[in-house]
């Protein structure tokens, strides 16, 4: 298994949990399984990383570019759960300033308005 | 001379022939102002003008293989392009059959002042100018030339091959290739032919023959021409491979024409000549007269075709591809506020590029420098030239059009630095990749650097407000970072070598240098487009 996206619901949040590695060869396919997910403009989105072992830059912009989309049409993404060298990443590239990063679920989901 | 001091001059001349060629191409890109450009671009813009320049070129400097290389030169320079060189080289083609003639006219004397006083120059003044490696390079150019042709001459003294020679009087094809094979021997062939004309007047050799011989040392030229180019690519090598054209069509045609002549008696080249009321030297130096001019006028009128031809089995090189202005020609810096636009077209696409460095790095560790030192050059080649079009146009912009300028020389600036500091970044990577310990950070910073790479990038060509502050907000000083890391490393539970402490210390200092220096140029984007003074983006 290199990549696995699972949805949830969760009190109204569309919860995303992103398993395995997120790079250059699965990061096309997660990009387009991502939008699909957006389809209906949820307000409220949560991506969890925690499963998430690695992710390559080709990876990082497609979480951007998921947080980018939900900008566009108004909603609410959070990010949680990224641990080890993917919360590394996302620091040294500075895309923790990009993204609302938060360590666990009930956090992020506190803090949504 | 003994044989081996021969081979000795012959060695040696060739040595010296490369070393100068390097030397003249090296200057001449440094001469390479637009001003001059722009008057070599007026001059070649009409191509009867332009043969006629390349034929007084011919019959001055006697050799066809230098004034080709003296093109090469100019064309890897970017001074002019292939299609514009290409009626100088068919001139000079034509102009070089004066030797033929003028069997007597020598430029030795002068070639040796010429590469004393350049020389001596280059040694003694301090910051001496381009010009003068020009004359050295293209001095020492003709001296080593002029070398192996002196060798070779001696070599043509010797009895055996004489004997060689008048062996092959009533064999056409053998003469034909014999004296291709000499040509391409000696670099010079005007020399085989001057030298069988003599032997035509001396009548060792029949009309008939020296027809073919000067057929054939003529395309053993064009040979020798296209095998001293051999280390070349891209368009540089188109101009050998139109001379080789030149020659084998040329050649292959005379031929034709030779054997239908003699075979079935149709009254054709050797009839023309042999009717010419002069002496048979000089109706053998027509002959040589009339293949430069009949190739000359074959390659003119079909040279688009031929070199379109070429152009598809040798494609600009990487460096031609990249290192060039795509945007900004020179006839834009006369349109001040569209050159502006172009200026910033042409930034975004140096950025653009940069990206490019980071993808062998995921290639085998350690293979990474040697993939992207020939994409280093290309780079500096075109910073230098978005730096010389931006200095040009500073003369030529309105009052109120300065800031925005001054805003492009800025960034321009910034792009520079961005540059040197991600080829120093991926240096270190490339380092840091042979460590067992080290590699696993190496990868990580790759990967985190590439998507702010990215991201800015993205941003930049966007032109959004929001998404390029967004881009520099993210890009702010990450020497806290760093500093955790190297920590951590140097306390960690394995001992780093010295060599590892440096190259951690060089990873992650190089990274925060980069990542610095991206900030600065995302801040002189949002200044800019705060201001609007900052009027490209992707949607325009």
């Amino acid at each position: 298994m290199s990549l696995n996206i699972t949805t949830r619901g969760l009190d109204g949040v569309l919860a995303i949990d992103i398993e395995g590695k997120l790079d250059t060869t699965t990061s096309s396919g997660a990009l387009e399984v991502l939008l699909q997910q957006l389809q209906g403009d949820p307000p409220s989105v949560l991506i969890n990383l925690a499963p998430l072992e690695f992710v390559s830059s080709a990876g990082l912009r497609v979480i951007l570019r998921v947080a980018k989309r939900v900008r566009a049409y108004g909603g609410e993404m959070k990010v949680t759960g990224a641990q080890g060298v993917v919360k590394e990443v996302l620091e040294i590239s500075g895309f923790d300033s990009l993204l609302s990063l938060y360590d666990d679920e009930d956090q992020a989901l506190a803090a949504f308005n | 001379m003994n044989e081996l001091e021969v081979i000795g001059s012959f060695v040696a001349g060739l040595g010296l022939f490369f070393v100068g060629i390097k030397t003249l191409t090296t200057h001449l890109a440094e001469l390479t102002g637009r001003r001059f450009r722009r008057l070599l671009d007026r001059s070649t813009r009409r191509p009867l003008l332009a043969a006629l320049g390349g034929a007084a070129l011919g019959a001055t400097m006697q050799t066809g293989s230098a004034i080709t290389f003296i093109l090469v030169g100019m064309v890897s320079a970017g001074m002019i392009s292939v299609e514009r060189s290409l009626p100088v080289r068919l001139g000079a083609a034509v102009g070089t059959s004066a030797m033929v003639f003028i069997a007597t006219m020598d430029i030795k004397i002068f070639i040796l002042f010429i590469v004393g006083i350049a020389g001596i120059s280059l040694a003694q003044i301090r910051s001496p100018k381009p010009f003068l490696g020009v004359l050295f390079g293209g001095g020492v150019m003709f001296f080593g030339l002029d070398m192996v042709g002196e060798s070779a001459a001696y070599v043509t003294a010797i009895p055996w091959f004489e004997k060689a020679i008048t062996g092959v009087n009533g064999a056409p094809l053998t003469a034909f290739f014999m004296a291709g094979i000499l040509s391409l021997a000696i670099q010079s062939p005007q020399s085989v032919a001057i030298l069988a004309i003599a032997m035509t007047v001396g009548g060792v050799l029949d009309t008939w023959t020296t027809l073919v011989i000067i057929y054939g040392c003529n395309l053993g030229g064009g040979l020798s021409t296209y095998l001293m180019a051999t280390g070349l690519r891209g368009t540089s090598r188109q101009i050998t491979i139109f001379q080789v054209w030149f020659n084998v069509i040329t050649a292959g045609l005379l031929l034709l024409l030779f054997f239908l002549e003699r075979s079935y008696g149709v009254p054709l080249v050797h009839a023309l000549v042999t009717s010419l009321k002069v002496e048979t030297g000089q109706q053998m130096a027509f002959v040589y007269l009339i293949y430069n001019v009949l190739g000359a006028i074959i390659m003119f009128v079909f040279r688009a075709p031929i070199l379109k031809k070429i152009e598809h089995w040798c494609p600009p090189s990487l460096e031609e591809d990249i290192g060039k202005l795509q945007y900004l020609h020179d006839h834009a810096i006369d349109t001040p506020n569209l050159a502006l636009e172009l200026a910033e077209k042409e930034e975004l696409r140096f950025l653009a590029f940069m990206p490019q460095y980071i993808e062998p790095l995921r290639d085998k560790p350690g293979s990474a420098k040697l993939k992207t030192q020939a994409l280093g050059r290309a780079l500096n080649q075109l910073h230098k030239a978005i730096e010389e079009a931006l200095g040009d146009l500073g003369q030529h912009v309105r009052p109120e059009d300065s800031e925005r300028l001054i805003n492009l020389v800025n960034r321009n600036r910034v792009l520079g630095s961005l540059h040197g500091c991600i080829e120093a970044f991926c240096s270190s990577v490339s380092d840091a990749q042979k460590s067992t310990h080290l590699s696993p950070l190496a990868m990580l910073v790759t990967e985190a650097f590439d998507a702010t790479l990215g991201n800015a990038i993205e941003a930049a060509q966007d032109n959004d407000l929001e998404d390029l502050t967004l881009a520099w907000t993210s890009t702010d000083d990450k020497s806290d970072k760093m500093r955790n890391i190297r920590q951590r490393f140097l306390m960690g539970d394995f001992e780093l070598s010295d060599n590892e402490r440096l190259d951690l210390m060089a990873l992650t200092t190089g990274l925060e240098r980069a990542i610095w220096v991206l900030h600065e140029y995302l801040g002189e984007l949002v200044v800019a487009d705060e201001r609007q003074i900052h009027t490209y983006g992707a949607g325009n």
